[in-house]
């Protein structure tokens, strides 16, 4: 048997090429970011902030609860989506066009996300960097994919 | 109002100054650019120049500055110390 990739990189497998189709048509989207996948090493300069960059990161990974606050065998795969706008409004709107994809790629997800996916966690502002020009709004959401018990 | 040693930040601004550019005023600041943000955060760069407290008249948020030759938007401006310089906060146009 071939050996089964990690269910972490199977979710980024699906979620990324949606989000990378953010801009293009048919679709009529709010931006045209560029879409990079993980933290960029280098700071951004506000000289390309039109490119408003939208970044997908793994963040961490827990036991899913049920109702009935049981373990279950599904793991919750967390990431955020970063994106930086030269103002709030781009921001919530490259963020809509996050949201969007994301629904979009529901069905291709559970294929890899038994449990659910897209499930938003949070939404949060940073206007810490508002001084250098910058708005950087970070959208937390997680797919649900079932541990694999295969030896 | 004066401040205490404002005297030698004239020769300190000329030495290590770069032009700063107001409308018709042109005073000598000194320009900083720092990255901004933890590992594991989209890290972005903040330009700020250093002027002396009231050397450029209708300086504020809003503002078009010229530094060095760069055209760039006043984002805030913060009066350091015991006031006699004040940092001023650049954003792209």
């Amino acid at each position: 048997m071939p050996p089964i990739e990690a269910q972490e990189n199977l979710i980024v497998d699906v979620i990324l090429p949606v989000l990378q189709g953010i801009g293009t048509p048919p679709t009529n989207w709010l931006t045209a970011p560029t879409v990079v996948y993980g933290i960029p090493g280098d700071s951004i300069e506000p000289d390309t902030l039109f490119l408003a960059p939208l970044t997908c990161v793994f963040n961490s990974e827990d036991d899913e609860l049920d109702g009935s606050g049981f373990r279950g065998s599904a793991t919750r795969v967390h990431f955020a989506l970063w994106a930086a706008a030269k103002d709030v409004r781009t921001a919530f709107n490259l963020l809509a066009d996050g949201r969007r994809a994301l629904w979009a790629a529901s069905a291709s997800l559970q294929a890899v996300a038994e449990y659910g996916a897209d499930w938003i966690d949070s939404i949060e502002i940073d206007l810490e960097r508002s001084r250098a020009g910058f708005v950087l709004a970070l959208m937390k959401f997680h797919a649900s994919p079932v541990v694999s018990r295969t030896a | 109002m004066s401040f205490y040693g404002a005297s030698d930040l004239d020769a300190m601004l000329a030495e290590f100054g770069v032009p700063v550019v107001l409308g018709s005023q042109t005073v000598d600041g000194i320009l900083d650019i720092s990255d901004v943000g933890d590992a594991g955060e989209l890290i972005t760069k903040q330009a700020s120049v250093l002027v002396k407290t009231g050397a450029l008249k209708n300086l504020k948020e809003g503002a078009s500055l010229d530094v060095d030759g760069k055209s760039y938007l006043v984002t805030g401006t913060d009066q350091l110390g015991d006031g006699a310089t004040t940092q001023v906060f650049l954003g792209p146009v």
